[in-house]
């Protein structure tokens, strides 16, 4: 298995997702969704390289929103949570959608309670509780009081799945655009660099 | 650490006059720059240097460690040297061989470590590192400078004065990747570190320590080649070397892709001036360090050359900047009240845009007590700002687009020069380039760094929405405009976040991204080779690692 770095797992999982569609503000979140799984040794990269494969272009204008645009779209409203718990329609990658909480956690110092078929989680700054497992549900999210307690990210570099991961790198690639003759010219010096 | 309350008399520059590529482009070095804080730091904290490993063959290859011993922590620079022929020397980011490759080491390695890097140090982007490891870079020889040294100190002889200045270093890095990439630790590993916490500290640690390896390697082969007769390089001509960087395109769309920290490095600068600027007079030894360093900038600037047509005329400038500057400071500028704020009013109008902002930097110098303590405040936390705020309505948005982006909006990007151009990737080495929007095929998958366009397209979009619609509703039917809508958000409390010009333009020179970001990092005597591609001079007149704890602090730039 590739061992790779947080900010790998965050560039290659926006290009990738860029690269299969998402306008670039959502392929941003994608890519810092996919970190903070894997911060919190969960497996982003694998997560999103599920939700990206097979799609064909942005969720957008299909009229069902993706894990992404849903979750994005939560986060978004995340300051309103606290009048009232919200229920997501039901996803296929509800770890997304607790990505991004978490990350709204982060940046808020807020804590959130997050409840799906088969597992639940506590997200706080900084700290992740989590039982269960993933499924495909519906996702209810509360926020909670602000306790910490659960176990911190880790910025260390990991390992990722074989072929989850060439998925997302294979992705990332679509955006890439092969150099011309003028392109290489203009890059560089233009003299030789024996001086 | 210290509050300091703000000086009230002197406004920060505001960002419509140094969020301009031709006064980024304009920038120089300073007290805050990356290099010198580091300097500062390991010089306080009594940071010891060692060479333990030094493993050279007669033709100089071989691998070499030099360490760094703090109170806390050490890093080793593990640098290997190799035999490369001419015809491959490069210093483009295509290149596949180099002089010499080097890793930062995160402690002391092991000789396991030290295996594990050779067989992926050598090939750069085509190996691995792990996060023990802090950054990754390559240099290669100036042959000229090389030859000459090698065969003056072969001899018995001390190298050409001439030759030093013109040249100014032995040896230049054509890359240094930090920051996660290629397996190299992530930032979020040095976070909470006191010295390495701070931006490019690790970048810059490792381009100090190369310098060292340039010469003592230098130095090796003239022994290899004049045996007893030979000498080492005296250490007043020693001390002149510097380190060479030669840099392109890869670095321009950093400022971009990170505008609160583009911000926290302005705004830190901005606000040292302005600290400066309202000091009420200048006391007789502040007014002797300012004629000391204005008088080593006339230096460097007489040594600084470009064969650039862009430079050319900017470097004619400054040198006559700098001398009216000295004749008003020997008039009796500084004696008056209010000098410097006084001075800075001068230059709007006696300088030129070159000479406006070295004396913006200059004035700082005699004041590190004053400004010293804004370094911490250029490193920032960037996933807190990413949150977009989805409960703002339009109609706020729209309000702060049109206040904080009046500059985009009047930019007509119809007309086919004024967006001539596309940022991209590059398939061939995944590096960033500008492309002929008009002549060549991929923009398509262009790079969002056309910022002013997407402003004024989002703009339109949004007078045709409800002013009380949510955000969050707009994005949720609107992705298209996620990631724009997320820089207006960063902005409204970050005033020198963006850069304030059209960047798909015909006309823009990303020279002035890449001097602005370097002059960040300290660098010195910017040579643009052409409008994308600069080399330049680190730590030119630093101290060397064994003379750091003698030298005077902070008195070489």
């Amino acid at each position: 298995m590739p061992v790779v770095t947080l900010a790998e797992i965050d560039a290659t999982a926006r290009k990738a997702a860029r690269g299969c569609g998402c306008p670039w503000g959502l392929a941003e979140e994608a890519g810092k969704s996919a970190r903070w799984l894997a911060s919190h040794g969960l497996p982003g990269a694998e997560t999103l390289a599920a939700l990206l494969q097979g799609r064909e272009g942005c969720c957008v204008g299909t009229g069902k929103p993706c894990a992404l645009a849903l979750g994005a779209a939560l986060a978004d409203r995340a300051t309103e949570i606290g009048n009232a718990p919200v229920t997501t329609e039901e996803i296929d990658t509800p770890m997304l959608i607790l990505a991004q909480i978490g990350r709204t956690a982060d940046a808020l110092d807020r804590g959130f309670t997050l409840e799906w078929e088969g597992g639940d989680a506590i997200v706080t700054r900084n700290s992740l509780t989590i039982k269960g497992h993933a499924t495909t549900s519906a996702v209810t999210c509360a926020e909670t009081v602000n306790i910490g307690g659960g176990t911190p990210p880790s910025p260390a570099a990991r390992p990722v799945g074989d072929t989850e991961w060439a998925a997302l790198v294979s992705f990332s690639h679509r955006i890439l655009v092969p150099a011309t003759e003028t392109s290489r010219a203009g890059a560089g010096a233009g003299t030789q660099d024996n001086d | 650490m210290k509050i300091r309350p703000e000086p009230t008399t002197v406004a920060l520059r505001p960002a419509s006059q140094v969020m301009r590529l031709a006064r980024m482009g304009s920038a120089h070095q300073s007290r805050l720059s990356f290099m010198r804080s580091l300097l500062r730091s390991l010089k306080r904290e009594n940071w010891r240097f060692d060479r333990p490993v030094w493993s050279m063959d007669s033709n100089g290859v071989g691998h070499a460690v030099y360490r760094a011993i703090g109170p806390r922590r050490t890093y080793s620079l593990v640098a290997f040297a190799h035999d490369l022929p001419d015809h491959m020397r490069s210093d483009r980011v295509i290149a596949t061989a180099w002089d010499a490759t080097f890793a930062l080491f995160d402690g002391t390695p092991t000789q396991d470590d030290i295996n594990r890097l050779s067989q992926n140090v050598p090939k750069q982007e085509a190996g691995r590192i792990s996060d023990r490891e802090l950054s990754l870079s390559r240099a290669n020889r100036s042959v000229r400078l090389w030859s000459h040294v090698v065969e003056r100190l072969s001899r018995g002889d001390q190298p050409d004065e001439d030759q030093i200045e013109a040249v100014g270093y032995l040896m230049r890095t054509t890359a240094v990747y930090g920051s996660g990439k290629f397996g190299a630790a992530d930032r979020a590993v040095l976070a909470g570190r006191t010295i390495m916490g701070a931006p490019f500290h690790a970048e810059m640690l490792a381009v100090w320590l190369i310098r060292s390896f340039s010469v003592d390697l230098v130095e090796h082969m003239a022994q290899i080649k004049g045996g007893e007769r030979a000498v080492r390089i005296d250490p007043a001509l020693r001390h002149r070397l510097g380190i060479g960087n030669s840099t392109g395109l890869g670095m321009a769309p950093f400022l971009v892709n990170h505008p609160a920290l583009l911000n926290a490095w302005m705004t830190a600068r901005e606000t040292a001036i302005a600290r400066v600027r309202a000091l009420p007079n200048a006391t007789q030894e502040a007014q002797e360090v300012f004629r000391r360093r204005l008088s080593r900038a006339q230096e460097n600037v007489t040594g600084w050359h470009s064969e650039h047509p862009v430079q050319i005329p900017k470097l004619k400038a400054l040198r006559t900047d700098l001398d009216l500057l000295a004749t008003h400071v020997e008039s009796g500028a500084l004696d008056q009240a209010d000098p410097w704020n006084t001075l800075i009013g001068w230059s709007d109008t006696a300088l030129s845009m070159e000479g406006q902002e070295q004396l913006a930097s200059l004035i700082l110098e005699p004041y590190g007590d004053l400004v010293d303590d804004l370094v911490p405040t250029m490193a920032t936390d960037e996933t807190a700002c990413f949150r977009i705020d989805g409960t703002m309505t339009v109609a706020t948005l729209r309000a702060l687009l049109k206040r904080d982006y009046a500059w985009a909006l009047q930019i007509d990007h119809v007309p086919a020069e004024r967006c001539a151009r596309f940022w991209y990737v590059s398939e061939e080495k995944l590096e960033p380039r500008l492309g002929q929007r008009h002549e060549e095929p991929g923009a398509e998958m262009e790079e969002p760094l056309d910022t002013s366009r997407a402003v004024c397209t989002l703009d339109a979009a949004l007078d045709a929405e409800d002013g009380a619609t949510l955000v969050a509703d707009f994005l949720l039917r609107h992705p298209e405009f996620r990631h724009t809508v997320r820089r207006i958000q960063i902005a409204a409390t970050r005033p020198y976040s963006e850069i304030r010009e059209n960047l798909i333009d015909a006309g823009m020179l990303p020279i002035d991204m890449l001097r602005c970001k370097l002059a960040f990092f300290g660098a010195s005597r910017f040579d643009p080779r052409s409008d994308r591609w600069v080399r330049i001079c680190l730590y030119r007149n630093a101290p060397f690692p064994g003379d750091l704890a003698n030298a005077p602090e902070d008195d070489w730039a």
